[in-house]
């Protein structure tokens, strides 16, 4: 992590996706697509996660894994289809499944989610729900551009 | 990923268009993973995509509608409707929407090659990769029973992912594909004697619950054990955890022994399993409050031929309960099998009927108004009572469900 006087920035690897910019949405909790959106509004729907009642549609999400269930792919896609993805994606560890729901977003909707993941800070804990972000999906860097309340990053 | 001159013109468009668009998903599947290259895999299990999507038809029509073909054999996991269309919509209340999006799917993988088994259990099917094979197959008990229980490589995919290697023939190297992936890391004693399916399905879920994201290495199996056993060991184990890959010393082939399971290795896990384990288990995964019941599920995953004899000889001569739905979930090859043999017909004269090539899951069941479902899967039973229909599960072994269903 570097910092200037002007933005904090995270650096890891690029899983594609090109660049966007928003607000994030951060938890230390696994979040999983599959019955944890409802695609057609964005809102989301698991009722056991903390998230549960938010709408992630446009935001920057920021958890540390995946929950892994092979049909996730298709809960990501559907929510492209439906105009509600996320700006962004920022894990700790991406894993597949979202990554393939990632690739088929772009090939079928053209929806591209910049997907970011190792960075060399933990995402959970240096970003904060609320935090202006940009995140760079091809170059793998994540910058903090504002933080909560907007006061310029320590 | 490096890769060989015939990929780079699959990838380049000098096939067809079908296959140029599933090497173009793959390259960037292969980046994702880190994957070197890629393996020729030898058979696909696809996917019906989750029905309540307009974006699993699209995705699956992406394909078709480039005129793609498979390239190896393609079997087909259970799928909602293919042969009970005519069902609905007495028996299946599900919307016009929902059984043309089913149709769609169905059409799509269809015009592509595949053989529409629409069944859980390909290797009975006639999809049985060798030793050592590297398929692309989807539904989490088959993959467990492919990597498992016949030593081939398949390592969990999301739908598309299988379409695109069935036309490419291919798929990137990864995970459970490369050797140093596949050694045990966690030791399992069973000190229990399962004495039925449920008792393996018990078995499978406590192993999946505790070791899930591990390759677990497992002793003390009865020499009775049988590949049904295992199909539903793996089925119950990969439900409450993943479980992919396990070993059984002394019975699956990358376990000759325990040393050799865990590759020399001291485990990082161990886990003791005893009489009281398994009780407390059940307790878990019998999760009622309640003797009621509106449904009793069983055939998950999809029964043997021997299986089906089993029920028919139980069920002969009794009735199910008023009021009860008795479903057993089956094969189209076994059903009619069980109907060649007469077993179908004793089983439908008592009045639970044989659903063929699909699965509850595929039902949108939490608006059907149904509390608790009896079944003898374990599997069942943890799926049920998660997301999206959490419903009650009463957890009992095979005869146990049908004493209490009929008189």
């Amino acid at each position: 992590m570097t910092t200037n006087s002007e933005v904090v920035t995270l650096r890891g690897r690029g899983l594609g996706g090109g660049i966007a910019e928003g607000e994030a949405l951060v938890t230390k909790q696994f979040f999983g697509f599959t019955h944890g959106v409802i695609p057609a509004t964005g809102e989301i729907s698991d009722e056991r996660h903390e998230w549960r009642g938010l709408n992630l549609k446009g935001k920057i999400i920021v958890f540390p894994k995946g929950k892994s269930s092979s049909s996730g792919g298709v809960w990501i896609l559907e929510t492209a289809r439906c105009e509600n993805l996320p700006a962004a994606i920022v894990n700790v560890e991406a894993e597949a499944i979202t990554g393939s729901g990632c690739i088929f977003a772009r090939l079928l909707y053209n929806k591209k989610i910049p997907l970011v993941d190792r960075l060399d800070q933990d995402p959970c804990d240096v970003i904060r729900t609320g935090d202006i972000v940009r995140v760079d999906g091809d170059a793998g860097v994540v910058e903090i551009l504002k933080r909560v309340g907007g006061s310029r990053p320590a | 990923m490096k890769l060989t001159d015939e990929e780079k013109r699959m990838l380049n468009g000098e096939f067809d268009e079908g296959v140029r668009y599933s090497m173009d998903i793959l390259v960037q599947l292969g980046d994702l993973y880190g994957a070197e290259d890629f393996v020729d895999i030898q058979s696909v299990h696809g996917a019906m995509s989750y029905p309540n999507f307009w974006a699993s038809v699209e995705l699956v029509e992406s394909f078709s509608n480039r005129g793609a073909k498979f390239r190896v054999p393609t079997t087909l996991n259970t799928a909602a409707w293919p042969s009970n269309f005519n069902r609905w919509p007495d028996e299946l209340p599900e919307s016009w929407e929902h059984m043309e999006r089913c149709q769609r799917m169905i059409n799509a993988v269809r015009k592509m090659g595949a053989h529409l088994t629409c069944s859980c259990t390909p290797y009975f099917q006639g999809n049985l990769p060798r030793f050592r094979e590297c398929v692309a197959w989807t539904e989490s008990s088959a993959i467990s029973f492919a990597n498992s229980v016949l030593g081939a490589r398949a390592n969990r995919i999301t739908d598309g992912i299988d379409k695109a290697a069935g036309v490419a023939g291919k798929m990137p190297r990864f995970g459970l594909m490369l050797d140093e992936n596949r050694k045990g890391n966690a030791l399992v004693h069973v000190e229990f004697k399962p004495k039925n399916l449920s008792d393996y399905g018990t078995l499978g879920w406590i192993v999946g619950k505790h070791l899930g994201n591990q390759i677990p290495v497992i002793e003390g199996l009865p020499e009775s054990t049988t590949t049904n056993d295992f199909k539903v060991f793996g089925g119950a184990g990969a439900s409450s955890g993943g479980m992919p890959l396990y070993h059984v010393v002394g019975m699956t082939p990358e376990a000759p022994t325990r040393e050799y399971a865990l590759g020399g290795k001291k485990p990082l896990y161990e886990l003791r399993i005893d009489e009281k384990e398994v009780e407390k288990a059940r307790a878990l995964i019998s999760s009622a409050k309640t003797d009621k019941f509106e449904a009793v599920l069983l055939g998950c995953p999809h029964p043997t031929i021997a299986e089906v004899k089993n029920l028919a000889d139980i069920l002969a001569g009794r009735r199910v309960k008023p009021g009860i739905k008795f479903w057993i979930f089956i094969s189209a090859d076994v059903l009619a099998l069980a109907r060649e043999f007469g077993y179908a017909q004793v089983i439908e004269a008592s009045g639970a009927e044989l659903v063929q090539q699909t699965c509850i899951l595929f039902f949108d069941i939490s608006k059907w108004g149904w509390k608790t479902i009896m079944t003898d899967s374990a599997k069942y039973a943890n799926l049920l009572t998660s997301e999206p229909t959490w419903l009650e599960a009463i957890f009992v072994d095979t005869l146990t469900c049908i004493a209490r269903a009929t008189v």
